[in-house]
């Protein structure tokens, strides 16, 4: 056997294989949809520039560390759990769930602020991409409080707990911080 | 502190920064924030694919994962990235 060869078979895939395959095709649509709002922004350029006028650069950036920091904490879980500190793991999925509602409280906030102020989803085609890139990116925060359920469900009790199962619902978690951070660069930053 | 915790710090202290230093160059143009900005838009982008990058191997571990799997990432990664600069050059020179 190569040197190359048995380094590939120390290697492992993390979590469960359906959880890549998902994580693949959810990664494949997201991309659809960014190349699409690229076209628009390309053919409606002094629209959009003057649409992204509105929006607030500094909840952007706070929401994007705020899913930075989540998705830290659960790469600590699970690292606990490999170490059987249950408990600490536990904690530490407690403390991403609380900074997803955090992300999601600041998100209704920011989209009442924008109703308030008249931009709605049918203002123009710059607001349309906005609430439905911000609306189905907390739909999917929303599936991962699931994801992250099911791990505390796992790490509860010695008869459950899989390492497998909880590192599938921390690379869910890890897919909902990095499509964010291509929608925070395409809708509030790039110019 | 373990190797692997100091290295998740680490880690998502360099995944801040370069949101903070993103968050500033959206905001580092004063009036003309709001033009068309190719240099902006590029650094941008480009920070943006290396946080992706850096989320799905430190975070997600595809850094210990078999080679076929981590070459499929960059492959979709570099071409998602490389096809929105694309987009975006082509609409300029237009």
């Amino acid at each position: 056997m190569s040197n190359g060869t048995a380094l590939n078979a120390a290697r492992r895939v993390p979590g469960q294989i359906d959880i890549w395959y998902f994580v693949l095709i959810e990664a494949i649509i997201f991309s659809s949809y960014f190349i699409t709002y690229m076209l628009y922004r390309v053919w409606e350029s002094p629209l959009f520039l003057q649409s992204q006028v509105h929006l607030s650069q500094n909840f952007g950036a706070l929401n994007t560390v705020i899913l930075l920091v989540s998705s830290w904490l659960v790469a600590q879980a699970v690292q606990a759990a490999r170490e059987q500190k249950f408990d600490a793991a536990q904690k530490l999925v407690m403390m991403t769930m609380a900074c997803g509602v955090l992300f999601i409280i600041s998100k209704i906030f920011e989209w009442s602020s924008k109703i308030h102020q008249g931009f709605e989803f049918s203002t123009n085609r710059f607001f349309s991409f906005y609430y439905f890139l911000t609306g189905i990116h907390v739909l999917h925060v929303l599936i991962g409080f699931i994801f992250l359920g099911v791990v505390i469900y796992q790490l509860r009790s010695p008869q459950r707990r899989s390492i497998t199962v909880i590192e599938s619902g921390a690379i869910f978690w890890h897919m909902v911080d990095f499509l964010w951070v291509i929608i925070f660069a395409l809708l509030y930053v790039m110019r | 502190m373990s190797a692997i915790d100091k290295r998740l710090a680490l880690v998502c202290l360099l995944l801040t920064g370069v949101t903070l230093l993103s968050w500033w160059l959206g905001n580092s143009h004063g009036s003309h924030a709001f033009a068309l900005n190719a240099g902006i838009t590029c650094s941008v982008i480009l920070i943006a694919a290396l946080k992706v990058r850096v989320i799905v191997w430190e975070f997600m571990e595809l850094n210990r994962a078999p080679l076929r799997m981590q070459r499929i990432a960059d492959a979709l990664l570099a071409s998602l990235i490389a096809l929105l600069l694309t987009l975006y050059f082509s609409g300029r020179a237009a």
